[in-house]
């Protein structure tokens, strides 16, 4: 406890509390903008963190990374495309919501969720450090192959429209992913005789062209002069912490629960952390009819997710030295640069830099709460920029979000193909489904082929996939996920007649 | 007007012409006349990225120019190796890669190259794997892994962090000079096995030693499978010490396409070991948890002849199945 007050008093440190803003106004910035990444902002942001004291580089990095997060929201809601994957299930309520000219409602909950599902991740962080560290190496690869069936089922909240084209859309999206080297033993899969389609269709620029692409196109199309009418409503901030404070504290507890632990999860990330919680508010609720059109509970569940997802990622990170997600990957190859290990001495041989850093994550929320605050006025005013100024800008910067990440010109081809495809065939369903099928797809595959190594080993694929009491009920809530609501229905339809 | 405006826009488009001439006519001696472009298959801060961006610093004192950084990320490096091998041989282009990935890349044609496509600069540092097994694991040491695995072939499982990467080398060596056969298992990532050692899913792993040391006091280290001791855990023997000829280091070279002019190949393989010999550089090498190890155009080309039969051999046995 006096190391977490000492790392608090330094995470305080004027020059700190300077370098933290400056990471969180860069962190909304990045995370804004479509195919820019908190990853990709850290990993450039490392080199120059060499030159800094280890507890100072790390306080700057751990900054971008709870604003970077929080950023992909903006454009999720404003634009209706997924600054970051892990923002991809707020589009589903926030941009409805930016549609009937609620926009700033969907932004003040989205920064409020944001705050608060970041902290509630580093106190739990804080909390729980070491029985969480052991926790997450119990979860094998078995484990996380049917928690991506169970996030597969997800499909059935993603597509209230047409769920047959939606079933389709998931399974060409886990098909595309299934592009590239094999996980298993590095074999070229799918390629066709073309070399490039070796490297695999990357998760990034195939959700910018699905998100971005497509609303580019659907903007031209629908032909308005403004993307939404704009309207300052007064007293939007009151009506919105009422309104969570009253309906959505059960929503944002477990979406933070959730995301905590799928962040503990090292591998599976911040997208799969929101769309279970996304999932999961929906199943709960008691007029799920309301969800994907607007409704509250659906953006907090996806923002408090994916940023208590940060609190929960780090806790492999620095007690193992197994990063819970790419961001995390970044922060640890930081620390040993410095000649910092992670792992279970950490917290004894350098718990000053480790303290530092969760105590600079809590400060950092409290700051992105203030600079969201004004970011957000600032933010909004997209929507008073002509569509004839914001679809070719989103254009130009999602081109260049999608070829920053490799470098790589196939990865522009498949933006420029999965947005004309989205558009054209995923109209009524949304690209949600498809994008579900991609972010799980290459986790799903890997796990199950691991599995299937250890299975081979023991003689039993039943042993090693099926009888574990986590795949177990693991098996057992996707089962009734996709059975309850069938026979929920017949009966209550028995009970009408 | 716009005859003009043509006519401009035609000298504009043919001035890289003249420019591409003037280049062409560059007197061998000064060479390096312009920065040298390097290729870093991997993703900006990377261990690749960190390690070449150090040799930078030190580089422009021995060579006279700086580095230009190109990062060409994918299919675990073989992206950017293949873009390499499509480069003009001039020494203006380069690379920084991994052995033995590359060769076992070319093997299983993930890459569009082969290792004759290239000349080998250096080898600046190591990684290797040590041995291990989870802390409740019966086997303590490596003879009761081995006696484990001949009493019940294939039952015992061994992670490895990626596939078609050093520790595949590993495994087949330790199977065939232990004379015992276990199930490999390829994760895809270190840091993905070491949860599994960690949490007890599988029975023994090849664990890169950066990786090992943040969990040293939650694993058994049976052997080092390089020809040295670690330093850093003196008491963990190497498999050859043990019997065994068991060595798979991943090198950290630096290479560039076949057939550099004259003295170019000699040049760069100069300036690089004046970096390596360099103190500072060292130290900040140490410090940033590169291992150090030196090896010479010449010394590497053996290594590369050495390793590229083992590479299509355990290719051949584990992965076509």
């Amino acid at each position: 406890m006096g190391l977490l007050i000492d790392g608090l008093l330094v995470a305080l440190q004027p020059y700190h509390l300077v370098l933290m803003s400056f990471g969180i106004i860069a962190g909304i910035v990045i995370g804004t903008l479509p195919g820019l990444t908190a990853t990709m902002a850290t990993a450039l942001l490392v080199p120059f963190t060499f030159h800094m004291d280890p507890a100072t580089g790390l306080v700057l990095l751990g900054a971008i990374w709870c604003a970077g997060v929080y950023g992909g929201a903006n454009s999720a809601i404003l634009l209706n495309i997924p600054g970051t994957p892990s923002s991809f299930t707020t589009t589903l309520d926030g941009y409805p919501l930016t549609r009937k000219g609620q926009a700033d409602r969907a932004l003040f909950t989205s920064l409020f969720a944001s705050v608060l599902g970041g902290i509630f991740g580093v106190l739990i962080l804080i909390l729980l450090f070491a029985p969480l560290a052991k926790l997450s190496v119990k979860f094998g690869k078995a484990e996380y192959f049917w928690l991506c069936v169970f996030g597969l089922t997800a499909i059935s909240t993603l597509t209230t429209k047409n769920p047959v084209k939606g079933i389709l859309a998931c399974a060409l999206g886990l098909l595309i992913g299934t592009i590239g080297l094999s996980p298993i033993d590095g074999t070229p899969r799918f390629t066709f005789g073309y070399r490039p389609m070796v490297q695999g269709i990357a998760l990034i620029p195939a959700l910018i062209g699905m998100f971005a692409l497509a609303q580019v196109f659907q903007l031209i199309k629908r032909d308005e002069r403004y993307i939404a009418e704009y309207r300052q409503n007064s007293g939007v901030i009151r009506s919105v912490v009422g309104y969570m404070a009253a309906k959505c504290k059960v929503v944002f507890l477990r979406s933070s629960i959730i995301g905590t632990f799928i962040g503990i999860l090292p591998g599976a990330g911040g997208a799969i952390a929101s769309i279970i919680a996304y999932n999961e508010a929906k199943r709960w609720d008691k007029h799920p009819e309301k969800y994907g059109t607007g409704a509250i509970e659906g953006i907090v569940a996806s923002e408090s997710a994916n940023n208590a997802m940060i609190g929960g990622a780090c806790i492999p990170m620095m007690s193992l030295g197994i990063p819970g997600a790419p961001v995390a990957a970044v922060i640890m190859g930081g620390l040993l640069a410095h000649g910092i290990t992670p792992g279970a001495k950490l917290l004894v041989e350098s718990g000053d830099v480790a303290y530092t850093f969760i105590a600079s994550l809590l400060v950092s929320n409290i700051l992105l709460l203030i600079i969201g605050y004004f970011m957000l006025k600032l933010t909004s005013n997209i929507l008073r920029i002509p569509t004839a100024f914001i679809a070719p800008a989103v254009l130009v910067l999602s081109t260049i979000g999608a070829f920053s990440m490799r470098n790589s010109m196939l990865d522009l081809v498949a933006m420029l193909l999965l947005g004309l495809f989205a558009f054209y065939f995923l109209s009524d369903t949304g690209p949600a489904p498809m994008a579900l099928g991609l972010v799980l797809g290459p986790i799903a595959e890997e796990a199950l082929g691991v599995t299937l190594q250890i299975a081979r080993a023991k003689g039993s694929v039943m042993q090693a996939l099926v009888l574990r009491p986590v795949s177990l009920i693991l098996i057992v809530m996707s089962i009734l996920a996709i059975v309850g609501p069938i026979v929920l229905q017949r009966v209550f339809r028995k009970e009408v007649t | 007007m716009k005859k003009l405006l043509m006519l401009l826009i035609a000298i504009a488009l043919m001035m890289p012409v003249f420019t591409e001439g003037s280049q062409e006519t560059g007197t061998e001696e000064q060479y390096p006349e312009e920065n040298v472009t390097v290729i870093v298959p991997y993703n900006a801060g990377g261990g690749s990225d960190t390690i070449t961006r150090l040799i930078d610093n030190y580089l422009e004192e021995y060579l006279g120019k700086n580095l230009n950084f190109v990062y060409r990320a994918g299919a675990g490096g073989a992206v950017g190796i293949s873009e390499l091998a499509k480069s003009k041989a001039d020494a203006y282009t380069i690379a920084a890669s991994n052995l033995p990935h590359i060769a076992l890349q070319s093997l299983l044609g993930s890459g569009d190259f082969d290792t004759d496509d290239f000349d080998f600069i250096c080898q600046m540092a190591v990684t290797y794997p040590i041995f291990v097994t989870p802390k409740n694991s019966p086997y303590k040491d490596l003879a009761s892994f081995i006696a484990a695995a001949k009493k019940s072939p294939g039952s015992l499982t061994i992670g490895l962090p990626g596939a078609a990467g050093n520790t595949l080398i590993g495994f087949g060596q330790f199977m065939d000079e232990a004379d015992i056969d276990c199930t490999l298992i390829n994760y895809s990532g270190g840091s993905d096995m070491l949860a599994a050692v960690l949490g007890s899913q599988i029975d023994a792993a090849f664990s890169a030693i950066n990786m090992t040391m943040s969990n040293i006091d939650d694993m058994n280290l049976l052997a080092v499978a390089f020809t040295e001791r670690d330093e850093k855990i003196p008491d963990v023997p190497t498999f050859s010490e043990l019997g065994f000829k068991v060595s798979c280091p991943t090198s950290r070279i630096y290479l560039a396409p076949a057939g550099l002019p004259g003295e170019r190949l000699q040049i760069l393989e100069d300036a690089f070991r004046k970096v390596y010999d360099n103190p500072s550089y060292a130290e900040a090498a140490a410090k940033a948890a590169f291992i150090s190890n030196w090896m010479g155009h010449d010394e590497l080309e053996a290594f590369v002849d050495d390793l590229r039969p083992q590479a299509a051999k355990y290719i051949e046995k584990y992965y076509s199945k």
